[in-house]
C-alpha cells in the first residue's frame, strides 16, 4: 500500500488506514464498523438497511430540483406555462363577465318596482278594489296610485330640456296606474304576480323591471353553459399539454431515472420532482393568468364606465372575488398535478 | 451473502441467458466471475441488483429472495449493493461531485454528511482534484474511478462490478483492482466480472467461470451446499 506514481491514495475508502477484517466486522450485527470519522454516514448493509430515514427537507430538495430543471429547462416549460396562463385567462375573463352580470341582476332586483296600467274606463271604485286586491299579496310594499298628471310630470322631468314637446298635447294621454314594490326578490314570483294582475278586469298592462332581468338571466345562463363547456375543453387540453411536457422531461432524464432506480431511489424520490415540476408550471401559469385577467379587468372597467357615462348611468365593474382568485390558482395547481400524474403513470415504470 | 439456487433466466426475446446456475458467496469474500462474451456474466449481476428477475430458481441476497421483495424493500436492497456498470452510467449533465453525491441523496443520507463523505470517497479513488469537472472530460480510467466512488460512497456491504478493467490498460487495471482490494480488506464483499484471466491469477482471488449461461468451473468455497 505505497503511494502509486499517479498519486492514487492508498488510504481506505473510509479515510483511515485499512484495518484487518477482524476489527471491522462485528460478528453480532454483521455491520461493518467504521472509523469514527465516517460514523455519521448511515451504512447500507443488507441486515442493517431497514432504517431508511427520508430527510425532513426531502420535499424542499425535490422542489429545488424541480425548480432547477424548470429554470435551466427547455423552451417547452415556458411555452406550457404561457399556454396555461392564456387558458386560465379565458376562464378568468368568463368568470369576471358572468360574475358582474350576476351582480347587475341582483342589484336591479333591489328596486323591484311593478307598475299596473289601468284601462281608461276604470272607475275610482274599481281602482280602489284593484289596489286592495294587490295589497293582499304578501311582500307588497309602498303601493300608490299614480294619476295621469303625476305621470306627465315625471315624463317631463325625464325629458328635461326636451319637455317642451309635451306642451303641445291638448289632452293628457297617460292612464291611471298603480305602483308598488315587491319585497320578494325572486323573479319567478314577480313574473307570476304580474301575469295574474294582468288578467284582472280593468287592467291594461303590467310592467316590471324583471322583464329585462329575465332576459339577462337567460343570457347569463347561456354564457355560463358556453363558458363551462369551453373551460372544460381548455382545461383538458392544458392537462394534456402539461403531461406532454413532463413526458419530454421524463424521456430526457431516462438515464438519470434508471441510475437512480438502481442506486435504490424510492418511487417518491424519483417522482416527486416531476410532480413539483408540473405543479410549478400550473402555479406560474395561474399567476400569469391572474395578471392578464387583472389587465383585462382594468381595460373593461374603463371602457364600460365611459360607455355608461355616455348614457348618464354609472357602471362600475367589480374585480374577481377572493374565492374566484383562489379557484384560478387551485385550477392551475390541479392541472399541473394532473398532467404530471398522467405522464408519470404512462411513461415511468419503476 | 449471495446465493443462486438453480437459477435460469430468459430475456423477453426468448433467449435463455442462464441455465441452472448455482453458487454461494459468503460475506466478506472476493470473487471474480469470468467467461467469454455472451456467457451470461452481466445477466448474473443484473439478477443480483434485480434489474432482471429469474425465470426459474431463486436468487438470495443477504438471506432474502430478491424476487419476493416488496416495492418498499427493493430500494433498500439496492442501496446495500454498490453497482459499477460496464458502461459506467455516469451522468454527463453534472460534475463528478454531483454524480457521487446523487448516490447519497438517493439513499436519503443526511445532507450535512454528504459533502464530507463525497470528498473523502473521491480522495480515496484519487480524484480529489477532479471534483468539479464534468466526467465527460475524464479518461476511461478516471471515469471508472468516478463510478467506483459513486458505488461505494454509501459504504455498501456488497460491491459488484461489470468488467471494471475492460477498457483500461494493464497498469490502470491493476490500480483499479487494488481499490477493490482495499474495500475488501474493510469487509466489503466483492464480485468482479472480467475476462482478463491474467489479472485474476495475479490477484490470487478465486474465480467462477461461465460458458454459455452455465457455470463450468468454481472453487469448492463457492459451491452451494445441498442443505443451505
Ligand atoms: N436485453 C437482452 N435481450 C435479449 N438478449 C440479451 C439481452 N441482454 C443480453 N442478452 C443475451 O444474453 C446473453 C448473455 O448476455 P450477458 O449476460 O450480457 O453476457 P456477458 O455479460 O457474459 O457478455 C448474450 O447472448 C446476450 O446476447
Ligand atoms: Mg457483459
Amino acid at each position: 500500500m505505497n503511494p502509486t506514481p499517479d498519486g492514487f491514495s492508498t488510504r481506505s475508502l473510509g479515510g483511515k488506514k485499512a484495518v484487518s477484517r477482524k476489527g471491522l466486522l462485528s460478528k453480532k450485527t454483521g455491520i461493518i464498523k467504521r472509523p469514527s470519522s465516517v460514523k455519521r454516514i448511515k451504512a447500507t448493509s443488507l441486515e442493517g438497511g431497514k432504517d431508511v430515514t427520508i430527510s425532513k427537507s426531502f420535499q424542499l430538495r425535490s422542489l429545488q430540483r424541480a425548480w432547477n430543471r424548470f429554470h435551466a429547462g427547455s423552451l417547452s416549460h415556458w411555452t406550457t406555462t404561457i399556454i396555461i396562463a392564456l387558458s386560465l385567462t379565458i376562464f378568468g375573463a368568463f368568470t369576471l363577465l358572468l360574475s358582474n352580470a350576476n351582480t347587475a341582476l341582483e342589484q336591479w332586483t333591489g328596486d323591484n318596482l311593478i307598475t299596473v296600467f289601468l284601462e281608461e274606463s276604470v272607475t275610482s271604485f274599481q281602482m280602489e278594489e284593484i289596489k286592495n286586491k294587490i295589497s293582499k299579496n304578501p311582500g307588497v310594499d309602498q303601493i300608490s296610485v299614480v294619476s295621469p298628471a303625476i305621470a306627465m310630470g315625471r315624463m317631463k322631468n325625464m325629458l328635461g330640456s326636451e319637455a317642451g314637446l309635451l306642451d303641445n298635447l291638448v289632452e293628457n294621454p297617460l292612464p291611471y296606474s298603480i305602483e308598488f314594490r315587491l319585497n320578494d326578490k325572486e323573479y319567478e314570483k314577480t313574473a307570476n304576480l304580474a301575469f295574474q294582475i294582468g288578467s284582472w278586469l280593468g287592467v291594461e298592462a303590467v310592467s316590471y323591471d324583471k322583464q329585462w332581468a329575465e332576459k339577462l338571466a337567460a343570457v347569463i345562463h347561456t354564457f355560463r353553459f358556453i363558458g363551462s363547456v369551453l373551460t372544460l375543453l381548455l382545461l383538458t387540453a392544458v392537462a394534456l399539454i402539461i403531461s406532454n411536457t413532463i413526458k419530454l422531461t421524463i424521456i430526457a432524464r431516462r438515464d438519470e431515472v434508471e441510475v437512480m432506480r438502481f442506486m435504490g431511489a424510492t418511487d417518491s424520490f424519483i417522482k416527486t420532482p416531476f410532480i413539483y415540476e408540473g405543479v410549478l408550471q400550473g402555479l406560474l401559469g395561474a399567476v400569469g393568468a391572474l395578471l392578464l385577467t387583472t389587465l383585462l379587468y382594468w381595460g373593461a372597467d374603463g371602457a364600460t364606465t365611459e360607455l355608461g357615462s355616455a348614457f348618464g348611468i354609472f357602471i362600475e365593474l367589480h374585480y374577481l372575488h377572493y374565492d374566484q382568485l383562489l379557484l384560478i390558482m387551485a385550477l392551475g395547481i390541479f392541472l399541473g398535478l394532473a398532467g404530471a400524474l398522467i405522464s408519470l403513470s404512462r411513461f415511468l415504470e419503476i | 451473502m449471495i446465493k443462486f439456487h438453480n437459477v435460469s433466466m430468459r430475456y423477453p426475446s426468448g433467449y435463455e441467458a442462464l441455465n441452472g446456475v448455482s453458487f454461494a458467496l459468503s460475506k466478506g469474500s472476493f470473487y471474480f466471475l469470468t467467461g467469454h462474451s455472451g456467457a451470461g456474466k452481466t445477466s448474473i449481476l443484473k439478477l443480483i441488483y434485480r434489474a432482471e428477475r429469474p425465470s426459474g430458481g431463486a436468487v438470495l441476497i443477504g438471506g432474502r429472495n430478491v424476487d419476493q421483495l416488496t416495492n418498499k424493500q427493493l430500494p433498500l436492497l439496492r442501496r446495500s449493493i454498490g453497482v459499477i456498470f460496464q458502461d459506467y452510467k455516469l451522468l454527463y449533465d453534472r460534475s463528478v461531485y454531483d454524480n457521487v453525491a446523487l448516490a447519497m441523496e438517493v439513499a436519503g443520507q443526511n445532507p450535512d454528511h454528504i459533502n464530507g463523505q463525497v470528498l473523502r470517497t473521491l480522495e480515496s479513488v484519487g480524484l480529489r482534484d477532479y471534483t468539479h469537472q464534468n466526467p465527460i472530460s475524464l479518461s476511461g480510467g478516471e471515469q471508472q474511478r468516478v463510478a467506483i466512488a459513486r458505488a461505494t460512497v454509501n459504504r455498501p456491504s456488497l460491491v459488484i462490478a461489470d468488467e471494471p478493467t475492460g477498457n483500461l490498460d494493464r497498469d490502470m487495471g491493476r490500480r483499479i483492482i487494488s481499490l477493490f482490494q482495499t474495500l475488501h480488506k474493510q469487509g466489503t464483499t466483492i464480485l468482479l466480472v472480467t475476462h482478463d484471466t491474467d489479472l485474476v491469477k495475479e490477484s490470487g482471488h478465486p474465480h467462477i467461470e461461465m460458458v454459455d449461461g452455465e457455470i463450468t468451473k468454481m472453487p469448492k468455497s463457492a459451491c452451494l451446499m445441498e442443505d443451505s
